[in-house]
């Protein structure tokens, strides 16, 4: 997301992109936000708030609310649903729907490829994408990695052959989020493998997930839940005019793609939202009345978790991130790394706060043990997954050496 | 990644890294005249934004100048002319804002302190010092001259060669002072921690011209990924402790969030040892040299860490404030 430039206060003093006191219009901005957000049914929020099994129909039920209200796309370009909101604002919205524990709008739609055909697009593509990308009427899912092409992306080998008005494309994508529960898939295609670079010849194609020669197979993970996909490409043909901007420039947009996707994968606000979680089960009484916060330990790790939460969600604030004038910020790898460290460590501190109730992983109804105890162990081995995707945190500490500190 | 200065403060910025650059390391007085005369040590040039400013262009040097502690004094009531520091330290005590030793006793002719403060930074500098004593029960603050009867200074040289001092005081004549010792501790973290974000930076930049420099197996050491990849880890380190020494700063200009200050010392504290142990770890053996600057911002962040409250004892505030009920809330 982009947060923009900053303002200036009077006198001399820092120009901050935040301040702590808000506004009495961004109190209120804020107060109307959170109103709306804390009146979403709970059905539609349980599952991201206890760590629950992801389903289509509430994320798909969330995000047409907030659509329906203006609040699916609102740092989209104006013409395309955005609101021309200030960064503060946008900065609310995030915080106010994290905060209510609303999955929020379809980041691969709105995060992802929404921004990529609105920045690159031709006006006809955006014309016919955009508006059906923000209502998630199409529904995308991230056709990126490839088995032989995970952190080394640029190594994509599906291939897509012009034939006529029409592409042929062949290969395989992996680790394909939702791609069970999505109608298109973004994805990028190898269109001129003989590219003196590798980067060179990959284009970023729409694909309608119908075509025939398309096969999805979910991958079952160590939670028990299959989340993500295999997508196999067999002779599926693609209108060529689903390419978005120009051949074999694919590249330069999905780096663009991914500076704003580090961003998102920061996650602070959901952190603090599971944080806020493992204080409350840190609070609650034990067996023989004494509470795991009364531990001075415990108490003393959740006080430092906070901190460093609290030193994350201030560089945030105060540096751009994202992707800016179609180039990623650098900046925003510090965001992930930080970011994905963080929400891996509030998971270790939610499963060994469960401590051994954490073992009934798979007893449904047959267990007396607490829901969050039991999903514990599933969410902390998930979410081993957020320092792999997105540019592993290996990749983003390249980048921070390479494009910060010129190493 | 940087704070958005206003032009003024840039001006300033700039203005002061080059004339620090230029500044003999080995006359530090006619520096410290230096910053009078520019007029960074008057009272109106004290304020949380200008402070963060030059106590980070000082950190990123090895001067040692009693910036920090003039802050502290200022915000004490400090008279203009001379140099004034809070002696408030007493062997092994804890840190807080209480005396313990030493006391305050009222005589005919005002009152008179005794006790022993140790380690009083820049004693041997300081004009006057400002003594924290107890009088009963109560802590209470007094100005004592330097030269007055009954005070001796044993001055000594710092691991990071500010110096300090043992200050022995019998019976020395001293004047009440009114002064809020809370809210200019508050102001001196809140230097100490810009001043820290300045040392770590030159801390990782000295590493990674390290890292592109020095040539081992043919290579120069940025070939390697392992510590190309903890210069990156330092700097995600460094941009926390900017972030929240930011907060603290905004924090003091703003008013509330008073645990501001405890968040940002103990993210500069954990930050400052992972930089500095990682400056040295990647220079190899000369970052443990005096000759290399390295080792000195390593030894200087290791002062400010024991400087206005240890990580370990913020950390105990934060704990102690932990609420249970609400995350943190920084926009209020």
């Amino acid at each position: 997301m982009r947060r923009g430039t900053g303002e200036t206060r009077g006198g001399p003093g820092i120009k901050s992109r935040v301040h702590l006191r808000l506004s009495e219009d961004e109190r209120a901005f804020q107060l109307e936000l959170r109103t709306f957000f804390e009146a979403v049914p709970w059905a539609l929020r349980e599952a991201v708030a206890t760590d629950g099994p992801l389903r289509r129909e509430p994320l798909v039920e969330t995000h047409r609310l907030l659509h329906e209200a203006g609040l699916a796309v609102p740092h989209w370009p104006v013409e395309w649903g955005g609101r021309d909101w200030s960064p503060m604002q946008l900065h609310l919205w995030d915080y106010e729907m994290h905060r209510a524990g609303l999955f929020g709008p379809m980041s691969t739609n709105t995060g992802l490829v929404g921004p990529v055909v609105a920045q690159f697009g031709s006006e006809e593509l955006k014309r016919r994408f955009l508006p059906r990308i923000a209502s998630l009427e199409l529904f995308f899912c991230q056709g990126f990695s490839e088995p032989e092409a995970g952190s080394d992306l640029a190594s994509v080998r599906t291939t897509a052959v012009l034939d006529g008005e029409e592409y042929v494309v062949n290969g395989q994508k992996t680790w394909t989020s939702l791609a069970h529960m999505a109608d298109w898939i973004f994805a990028l295609v190898r269109t001129d493998p003989d590219a003196p670079r590798k980067q060179q010849g990959i284009s970023f194609l729409l694909i309608d997930l119908r075509s025939p020669g398309v096969t999805v197979r979910p991958i079952r993970m160590l939670n028990g839940e299959s989340d993500v996909n295999e997508v196999f490409f067999d002779q599926v043909r693609v209108p060529a005019d689903q390419l978005v901007g120009e051949p074999h420039q694919g590249w330069s947009y999905a780096k663009f793609l991914l500076g704003n996707e580090r961003v998102g994968n920061a996650q602070i606000g959901h952190t603090k939202l599971r944080l806020s979680y493992a204080k409350r089960h840190a609070a609650e009484p034990l067996a023989d009345g004494s509470r795991p916060v009364d531990d001075p330990a415990v108490r003393r790790r959740i006080a430092e978790l906070e901190n460093q939460l609290v030193a994350l969600e201030l560089t945030a604030l105060r540096v751009t991130g994202g992707s800016v004038d179609g180039r990623p910020d650098p900046a925003s790898s510090v965001l992930k790394v930080r970011g994905t460290q963080l929400q891996q460590a509030v998971s270790e501190l939610i499963m060994d706060l469960a401590g051994p109730d954490s073992l009934a992983t798979y007893a449904g109804g047959a267990s007396a043990l607490p829901t969050w105890a039991t999903r514990s162990v599933g969410t902390y081995l998930d979410l081993r997954k957020v320092s792999i995707y997105g540019g592993s945190n290996e990749i983003q500490r390249g980048i921070i050496a390479s494009s910060i500190l010129g190493l | 990644v940087d704070f958005s200065l206003d032009d003024d403060l840039l001006d300033l910025r700039r203005s002061l890294r080059t004339a620090l650059e230029r500044a003999p390391l080995d006359d530090r007085r006619a520096l410290w005249e230096r910053l009078g005369a520019l007029g960074l040590l008057d009272r109106d040039a004290l304020g949380p934004e200008t402070v963060l400013v030059v106590a980070q262009e000082l950190g990123r040097t090895r001067h040692r100048v009693p910036y920090v502690e003039h802050v502290v004094a200022a915000q004490l009531g400090a008279e203009q002319s001379g140099l004034e520091v809070l002696a408030h330290a007493e062997p092994r005590a804890p840190y807080g804002v209480r005396a313990f030793g030493v006391r305050a006793e009222q005589s005919p002719d005002g009152w008179r302190v005794s006790g022993t403060k140790e380690p009083v930074p820049y004693a041997d500098w300081a004009d006057a010092l400002l003594v924290t004593a107890l009088v009963d029960d109560d802590t209470r603050l007094f100005r004592v001259r330097r030269d007055a009867p009954g005070v001796t200074v044993h001055g000594y040289d710092t691991h990071d060669h500010a110096g300090a001092g043992r200050v022995d005081l019998a019976g020395a004549e001293a004047s009440e002072v009114e002064g809020d010792l809370a809210q200019a501790l508050a102001r001196g973290t809140a230097a100490a921690c810009a001043e820290a974000v300045g040392a770590m930076d030159v801390a990782l930049a000295l590493t990674v011209e390290h890292l592109r420099v020095r040539q081992q197996f043919g290579v120069p050491l940025k070939a390697f990924q392992a510590l190309t990849h903890r210069a990156a880890d330092m700097f995600i380190e460094v941009e926390m402790a900017r972030s929240a020494t930011a907060y603290a700063t905004m924090a003091l200009v703003e008013g509330g969030a008073e645990l501001a200050l405890s968040r940002a010392k103990v993210q500069v504290g954990r930050s400052s040892r992972f930089v500095g142990q990682n400056a040295i770890q990647l220079h190899g053996g000369i970052g443990i040299t005096d000759e290399h600057a390295v080792g000195h911002y390593a030894s200087r962040l290791e002062a400010i860490e024991h400087a206005y409250g240890s990580t370990d004892h913020h950390l105990a505030l934060l704990t102690n404030a932990l609420d249970l009920d609400a995350s943190v809330e920084l926009l209020a």
